[in-house]
This record gives C-alpha cells, structure tokens and sequence, in this order.
C-alpha cells in the first residue's frame, strides 16, 4: 500500500503509463526496487517522467508519508482495490487512484451529476437545488464539483431532503475549497455521501486540476444535466467527458441571448437533452421508477386576492421590494404581510435583504 | 434619533450582487450589527428628478420628527435618557414589551433571519420608535414588520 501511494502522488505522470509500469514490473513495490536502468528499458515513461520517478524515489519518505495519510481520515483506495468504483474503472485515463472521505457512491443506485456556472444566476442556483432536492427525494446520488454557485446549490438541495450527494474535487479531499462550502463539506461528512478526489490529502487547488475533476464527475454518474454555462465555461469540460464516455447529457435551456445559457443552448442545439420539467426528465432517463404524478405546487393552493397580485409580480429572478409596490399599486405593509404569508407557504424566497423571487 | 445609514446597491451590472457580497462580507458582523436603519435607494433618473409634483416639505417632517421626539422625552422622564435607542436592557420589557402572538412570530422571524441579541434588541427599538410615529401605546406587528424591513444587512442570512 505504502508503494502504491508513493506511485499514486506521482500525478505528473500519465496515469496509464504508470499502471502499465508496474504490471510489468509486478507491483509497485518492484517497481520502487527496480535499478533505473531496467525501468528506462521498459520504454514507457518518457525522459522527463523517467527523472521525475527517479527523483521522487529518492526523495520520497515512504513511511512518513504512509503515517502521515493514516492519520488523517481519508482512505486511499488505488486502482487495484476491489472497493475501487467500476465507473471509474471503464473510462479511457482512470486515476491511478483515490482518496475518499466518507462513503462512495452506491453503485447499486442510480447517480446524476449536476453541474454549471460559479457565477451563476439566482435562476441557476433555485433550479438546481430543485434538481438535487427532486434527485435526492427518489433516492438518486447526486454528484457535482462542490463549487460555489450551481454545484453548491445542488449539494444543499440534495442534503436539504436528507439525501446522499458526493463531491469530487480538485484539490486534496482534506480541503474544503471554496470555504464557503463549508457547511456542505461538514453536512455530507455527516454521514450525507462523500468527497472524492485523485489528488493527495493537502494538495491545493491548482487550475490544471479541475478538468482532471470533471472527467469523474462525469464518469461517476449515469445522467450529466448542466443548469448554466456561459460560451466558455469549465462544465462545458464536463460535458465533453461526459460524451466521450457516453453518458446522457442535458442541459436547462435558457433565454435568447442570456449570457449565462448560451453554453447551455448551445449543448441543446448539438442533441443534448433538454431540461425543462423534471418529470419528463426522470421519465426519459429512466433513472427512477414511474410513480404517479405528483402534486406539484402548480396545483393551485389558496391564495388571499393580495397574495395572488404579489406572487403574480415575481418571477425567478430576485425583485427588489419597492419594484413589488410599483406593480401591484398595494402598500409596504400589505405587501410585506403578503410575502410573509407566501413565505411561509413555501412559494417565495428572500434571496438577498428585501430582494424575493419565486421558490421552485 | 437613531443613527442612519444608507448603503448604496448597484444591480444594474450582472454581478452587483456579489460584488455587493464580497465588500460586505470584508465588514464584520459586530460593526453591521450596530447599524439601526438600512434603507435602499435608487438612482434618481432624470425624469423623475423633473417631475414637478410637490414632494413633502421638510417643515412638515420636522413637525412629526418633533412630535416623537416630545413622546419620547416624556415617556423616559427621571430616567437619564430621552430616546428609544437608548432604552437600557432592563428596561426593554417595560417600553418595548410584545404581546403573545408577536412574541411567537418574532420568535420564527429570529431564526429565519439569523438575528443576534443585538440586533433583536435594535429590532425592537425601532418598532417602539414606528409605534410611536403612529401614536401607539403598544408595539403591533405591523410595527415589527417594518423594523424588520428596514433592518441592516445580515451576511449570515445570505447563501
């Protein structure tokens, strides 16, 4: 084990390579004794990569850093392991191995990954913690990268209905980056599913690590849905594994010329699936079994003549309070009695002091 | 009366949220906290800066402001202070006292909105001081509805 970690934090070395070496070398630990001159004979690593072997080879303090792993709670699990996530196995540059705190996904269950912009809009942010909400309420895994924006709102969505949610990151799994997503870090070791990354505890994120992140993101979910994505954008990274590895793909349309779903428009237009309601969603996947349709909130619940002007004002995006009043003509105290009554109905939310928009 | 404070918000841009988000977060919570009145203003576009409607005077605002300021004065009398900011602790119960039903509403609104002590406290103040302005004796809901309206910004309740 400690010689399969030594190889596993060799990650400027292509992961293949790697393993190649040291089947036919038979295990890292040959490999680890094996004289330099042997191991260039092999004809696998390049020059470069052959110095970088060697050098750590030297430098390298097995036992320190094997005690230094153990201590921490991350379990190591390298490709060979049985435990290892077939998923994983069956795409074309598996890692050589992973680090996990908390569980890994039940392969038994179905996963779906929900991706998109950091900088995203409130749009973005209601819809996928709806998605992780919905996901995690039918007992789907839902995986995402854990940063701000889109992924955050997935993992809290999921979480909020006590479901499991797994973050792949790029950087060490001993790391909450971005620390804002602290309290999702806490929650989903909570024993709420778990974070996952190749690197080594204490690595810090570096920009060259996160399309490393997005190719198991994808390749550890069934289903890839991305909510927003500007024309360039890092989820766009994932859906490209996520095609080369043949996964469903789909994409929440949005508006003409909204610069945060030109990516998003963009997949539809090349034959992603469109997402537009989650039932037809779940249907077309065939990620959960039929149940029958829901009551939605569509349905209409009873609402006071004031209630009904108000949310009739709102849309997705956040209005700001006095921009209600202009528009339904009522005054401040029937309008904060009317959004407190909807509040509590569950079918408004207060993303921001005095800023409401309508809940998913 | 209270000390005031007017932030002012930029949404036009994209992003004026979380710049917004980024330059309060720099403040602390402490210095936030002891902010009574948060009000958000908009621009002022040219048409509405021309329009000719009167707009209230100030010799009539200062008529009212005069007004609370003489139910103040009267009512902490013998005290050592003469406005509602300055209610001490100990005698919060006795100026600022919530009946049953507003307790328990206050109650909810406290975990919503992530208060602290503090600035329950401030809460209640500033509805004494709109309870006031209306020429009420006790603190109603409506009251506490508009402080809460006009409370500072909370970064703990935005995520």
């Amino acid at each position: 084990m400690k010689y399969e970690y030594w190889m596993a934090s060799l990650h400027q070395i292509n992961g293949n390579r790697r393993r190649q070496a040291c089947e036919i070398a038979g295990g890292a630990e040959k490999l680890y004794h094996l004289p330099e001159k042997e191991i260039e004979k092999l004809h696998i690593f390049s020059e470069n990569e052959l110095c970088c072997l060697c050098d750590s080879r030297r430098h390298f303090d097995l036992e320190r850093e094997w005690g230094k792993l153990e201590e921490k709670k991350v379990r190591f699990l390298p490709f060979s392991h049985r435990e290892y996530p077939e998923k994983l196995r069956e795409i074309y540059d598996p890692p050589y191995a992973i680090y996990v705190c908390g569980k890994l996904p039940d392969p038994a269950k179905k996963s779906v990954a929900v991706v998109g912009a950091r900088a995203c809009s409130e749009y973005g942010r209601s819809v996928a913690r709806m998605l992780g909400k919905t996901l995690a309420g039918r007992q789907v895994q839902v995986i995402s990268g854990m940063a701000l924006g889109v992924d955050s709102a997935a993992h809290a969505g999921a979480l909020s209905c006590g479901g499991d949610t797994f973050a792949v990151l790029g950087n060490g799994c001993d790391i909450c980056y971005p620390r804002s997503s602290g309290n999702i870090y806490r929650n989903i070791l909570d024993g709420h599913g778990g974070v996952i990354s190749e690197l080594a505890p204490g690595t810090k994120p570096l920009p060259y690590f996160f399309p490393m992140r997005n190719r198991m993101i994808s390749a550890l979910s069934d289903v890839v849905v991305i909510v927003e994505a500007r024309e360039k954008s890092g989820s766009l990274i994932t859906a490209d594994c996520a095609l080369e590895q043949g996964k469903d793909i789909y994409a929440v349309p949005g508006r003409y010329q909204d610069a945060l779903s030109v990516g998003c428009n963009r997949l539809i237009e090349q034959g992603a699936g469109i997402l537009y309601d989650v039932e037809s969603f779940l249907k077309n996947t065939n990620i959960v079994e039929q149940r029958k349709k829901k009551e939605g909130k569509t349905d209409k619940l009873p609402l006071e003549k004031e209630e009904e002007l108000v949310y009739g004002s709102l849309d997705l995006s956040p209005k700001f309070i006095n921009s209600i009043i202009d528009e339904t003509d009522l005054n401040l105290l029937t309008v904060l009695h009317a959004l407190d009554a909807l509040k509590r109905k569950d079918l408004v939310q207060e993303t921001f002091q005095n800023y409401f928009c309508k809940k998913l | 009366m209270q000390n005031q404070q007017w932030i002012y918000k930029d949404f036009r841009s994209e992003n004026g949220q979380e710049s917004l988000q980024n330059t309060i977060n720099r403040v602390s919570q402490a210095l936030l906290d002891r902010i009574d009145l948060c009000v958000e203003t908009a621009e002022v576009g040219f048409s509405e800066m021309h329009k000719k409607e009167e707009s209230e005077s100030s010799a009539v605002i200062r008529k009212r402001v005069e007004r609370v300021h003489r139910i103040q004065r009267e009512r902490y009398a013998g005290l050592g202070y003469c406005f509602n900011s300055q209610i001490t602790g100990a005698d919060m119960d006795r100026f600022c006292h919530l009946d049953a039903a507003c307790e328990r509403r206050m109650a909810q609104k406290y975990e919503e909105y992530g208060f602290s002590a503090r600035t329950y406290n401030r809460t209640l103040k500033l509805a004494r001081t709109l309870a006031d302005m209306d020429g009420a004796g006790n603190i109603r809901w409506e009251h506490l509805e508009e402080a809460i309206f006009l409370r500072s910004p909370d970064k703990k309740y935005w995520g």
